[in-house]
């Protein structure tokens, strides 16, 4: 939620905004979605590797939720400019963030035919908890789905989660009662503006459009009869196929490569996303779990000039770990830590460490070694000698909580629209991949968890982000920026601030 | 080529006479080769780049200049100060396609030589033993034959983690089948010939028959493999560093820059380009080599 929203209207009249009412939908949904563009008859869009789930409980990626959202809509969605919109739910409110009335819109169907009842939404519920999923946690909070009728019924939860319309968004997506666990993994039924066709292991999946999908949804209109998202790890592969016309739109453009897309007569987009790149620091082990070492890595690492020379120019850098102003408790006024050896050898001798040390640092395989690797020869000067170690992403997913994988780790993370997500799993001592303790940081974000008041979570997520900053869980990086290389005439198609890649026609913000 | 190898049995005549007779086929072989020699040239080439390199550029491989990053080479665009050019982290290429060369060739060699080893020690086993040694050898040789390499790097990086340990013993574990199929053949034609009999009857025992008789026999046709492996090694090496399950990120091989340069392979060729014309030379010049060594040692082809 955007801070100045929160302060135009008080903490009674904001938390009651979360019912956002049927005029106020049809409202943004003829914002959201343009004259109707005509609709292309085939669509190639090349993702950079396969998803390692379709799943709903079981998708962390944004290669994952570019399918499951095509496929699927959830109960909420997040607008454009990153405000919670109501998507399949028609109303969507609460008054103490422990009951969340929700009012479904009539008349959907299911890709199968079937109706969409206030059923799936206790279905959906139930298989997000019975997961063996990361953030089986998060949806434990609900204690009960009531029905109340056919189109309206009450998730409730046992304290204010405030932080919970987020999470729906991302994950609570419905689906038919004739779903089972191997359809959900291999041939997912959804209601989104497009039907599952097929799916070719490690290549590509094909969808096709949903016909029925005319209500206006704030989502956006499908943009092709047929789309297929190949999985296409090289990026120099992804580049040569939109400049030979194989794909009409490749995901994470190197920007080394913008110039030659541009020289191809293509179109480069590039969006500042609500995630962020860290080195997360495990405080579980020595020397990392004194507070002037975090610091020296911090100093240590020239995060400014690496982003110019392999991110991109207008990175902006973090200070702790809220990105971006459009998420929840990002601080302008923090600073964050400028790039200083001479400090950073000066902390290490102060915590015995004059001499330097080694350790290991691990990365996912074929991620962005370079900047690793400049990172790393950056620390080695302040005498941090890092082993750098690579592995497979479910490996490296795996490892997040595992105390004898390498301390350090490259890692980004998506979407941030509230941080309860990644605080909770990564940050909170107990959180399901967390390496950090820290008392002080728990109490925070415990009490954030359970602040129903938006304006009073967002004061205790700036102490956090100062704590943060004192007391460091990660070298800080940057905010994440997508670029996209398109199809000049692909022009419906916007990237969004959660790089969701949904094949509809948005404003992209602009109406 | 190995299974053509004939037997040599050893001369009998007097030492002085031997060594003349030496070096006059040296003398006669030498201006025939000619044409060999010049194939000698990658080799030459390749060693060249990494030993002599070094010591007239004294460019620093792991110095990185993020404001010098994918520098042209000389020719194309570029300078003197980094005659290759450099990568995306400003590195120099020339050092590190040097330094990747002495590395990639290190444990090319190591793997090669350790695969010899392991190789001819179970080919001696299973020719001269027979019996239950030779079926469990054969039946171990097969199997490792029916995994393909890379399948097999991959569980063994995946199992017990990437270090360069490992992969000498990839490669190792890869490579002495190849030895040992061709000594346990060879050992079982010379099990039968005359000189080898004669010695048991004269009541030599296994393991001397095989130091006097079988292994001077066998060294020929031992070193043109070695050679030859050698080549074949610093490629799966390197392809196993190029798909990131070889040698750490941190080790520079020739793989790694062929790796780093191929993301970049439009905006900046010479990255991939010239790592991977390194590892040709290395390759090509290695089975050249073990060509010419297998002309100059294999009587069958000295006419």
């Amino acid at each position: 939620m955007p801070d100045e929203l929160e302060q135009a209207m008080g903490r009674r009249a904001f938390v009651g905004a979360l019912a956002l009412t049927v005029a106020g939908q049809r409202l943004a949904s003829a914002q959201a979605t343009p004259a109707r563009p005509e609709v292309q008859p085939e669509l190639v869009i090349d993702l950079d590797g396969p998803p390692d789930n379709l799943d709903p409980a079981l998708t962390y990626s944004v290669r994952d939720w570019s399918i499951l959202h095509s496929v699927y809509d959830a109960l909420l969605h997040f607008g454009e400019d990153g405000t919670l919109v109501p998507l399949i739910a028609e109303e969507f409110s609460t008054e103490d963030s422990k009951v969340f009335h929700v009012k479904l819109r009539e008349g959907l169907v299911f890709h199968d035919g079937s109706p969409v009842t206030s059923a799936a939404i206790t279905r959906s519920v139930d298989h997000l908890k019975a997961s063996e999923s990361q953030i089986a946690d998060l949806f434990g909070g609900i204690t009960e789905v009531r029905e109340i009728d056919e189109l309206t019924a009450e998730i409730v939860t046992g304290e204010p989660s405030a932080w919970l319309p987020s999470q729906i968004a991302v994950w609570l997506v419905v689906f038919p009662e004739s779903a089972t666990p191997d359809s959900l993994a291999t041939s997912p039924v959804g209601t989104g503006p497009y039907r599952f066709e097929a799916m070719d292991p490690g290549n590509s999946i094909t969808l096709v459009r949903n016909e029925d999908y005319t209500w206006g949804s704030p989502k956006g209109a499908a943009l092709a009869e047929r789309v297929t998202f190949r999985f296409v790890p090289e990026a120099a592969t992804r580049v040569a196929d939109l400049t030979t016309d194989a794909a009409q739109l490749i995901v994470s453009l190197p920007f080394d490569q913008t110039t030659a897309v541009e020289d191809a007569g293509k179109t480069v987009l590039t969006e500042p996303i609500l995630g962020m790149a860290f080195i997360r620091i495990a405080t579980d082990t020595a020397p990392f779990d004194d507070r002037r070492v975090r610091q020296a890595l911090n100093y240590s690492v020239d995060v400014q000039a690496i982003a110019d020379a392999l991110v991109g120019p207008n990175t902006r850098r973090l200070a702790s770990v809220f990105p971006d102003p459009r998420g929840l408790g990002f601080d302008e006024t923090l600073e964050p830590f400028p790039y200083d050896p001479d400090k950073a050898r000066q902390l290490l001798a102060e915590a015995d460490l004059a001499d330097g040390f080694d350790s290991t640092i691990q990365l996912v395989a074929g991620s962005r070694t370079d900047i690793v690797e400049a990172a790393v020869a950056q620390l080695a000067e302040a005498g941090i000698r890092l082993t750098i170690e690579t592995a497979e992403l479910a490996a490296f997913n795996q490892a997040w909580p595992d105390d004898s994988a390498p301390p350090l780790r490259y890692a980004t993370w998506r979407p941030m629209y509230d941080p309860h997500t990644f605080l909770s799993l990564v940050i909170d001592s107990a959180g399901f991949l967390s390496r950090h303790d820290n008392p002080k940081a728990d109490d925070l974000i415990r009490a954030a968890a359970i602040e129903p008041d938006q304006a009073a979570r967002a004061e205790l997520y700036h102490e956090l982000g100062r704590l943060l900053k004192d007391e460091p869980a990660a070298i800080y990086l940057w905010n994440l920026t997508s670029s996209y290389g398109i199809s000049p005439d692909l022009t419906s198609w916007h990237p969004r601030g959660d790089e969701y890649v949904v094949p509809v026609a948005t404003s992209g913000g602009d109406a | 080529m190995a299974e053509q190898t004939a037997t040599l049995a050893p001369s009998r005549g007097s030492l002085p006479a031997r060594e003349a007779a030496t070096e006059r086929r040296r003398r006669r072989l030498v201006p025939r080769d000619r044409g060999a020699l010049l194939g000698l040239l990658p080799l030459v080439l390749f060693l060249a780049l990494a030993f002599v390199v070094p010591v007239v550029f004294a460019g620093n491989p792991t110095a990185q200049d993020l404001t010098g990053r994918l520098r042209p080479p000389v020719g194309v665009g570029g300078s003197w100060d980094h005659p290759f050019g450099t990568d995306g982290l400003g590195r120099d290429l020339l050092a590190r396609v040097a330094a990747g060369a002495r590395a990639s060739l290190l444990v090319s060699i190591v793997a090669a030589t350790g695969a010899a080893v392991v190789g001819v020690a179970a080919g001696l086993l299973a020719g001269i033993r027979g019996g239950a040694a030779d079926r469990v050898i054969t039946m171990l040789v097969e199997t490792l034959l029916a995994v393909p390499f890379i399948t097999f790097g991959i569980v063994v990086t995946a199992t017990v983690g990437q270090s360069v340990t490992n992969v000498l013993l990839l490669l190792v574990l890869s490579g002495w089948i190849t030895h040992a199929r061709i000594v346990r053949l060879q050992v079982q034609s010379l099990m039968r010939s005359e000189f080898v009999e004669a010695a048991y009857a004269l009541g030599a025992g296994r393991s001397h028959i095989a130091r006097v008789h079988l292994l001077p026999n066998l060294a020929p046709i031992i070193i043109v493999v070695l050679c030859q492996q050698a080549g074949a090694m610093m490629l799966w090496s390197a392809s196993l560093t190029y798909l990131g399950i070889g040698l750490p990120i941190e080790r520079i091989t020739l793989g790694g820059i062929v790796r780093d340069g191929q993301e970049l392979i439009y905006t900046a060729w010479w990255v991939s380009v010239l790592g991977g014309l390194t590892i040709a030379l290395a390759v090509v010049g290695f089975n050249l080599f073990a060509d010419w060594l297998q002309r100059r040692l294999d009587p069958m082809l000295r006419t």
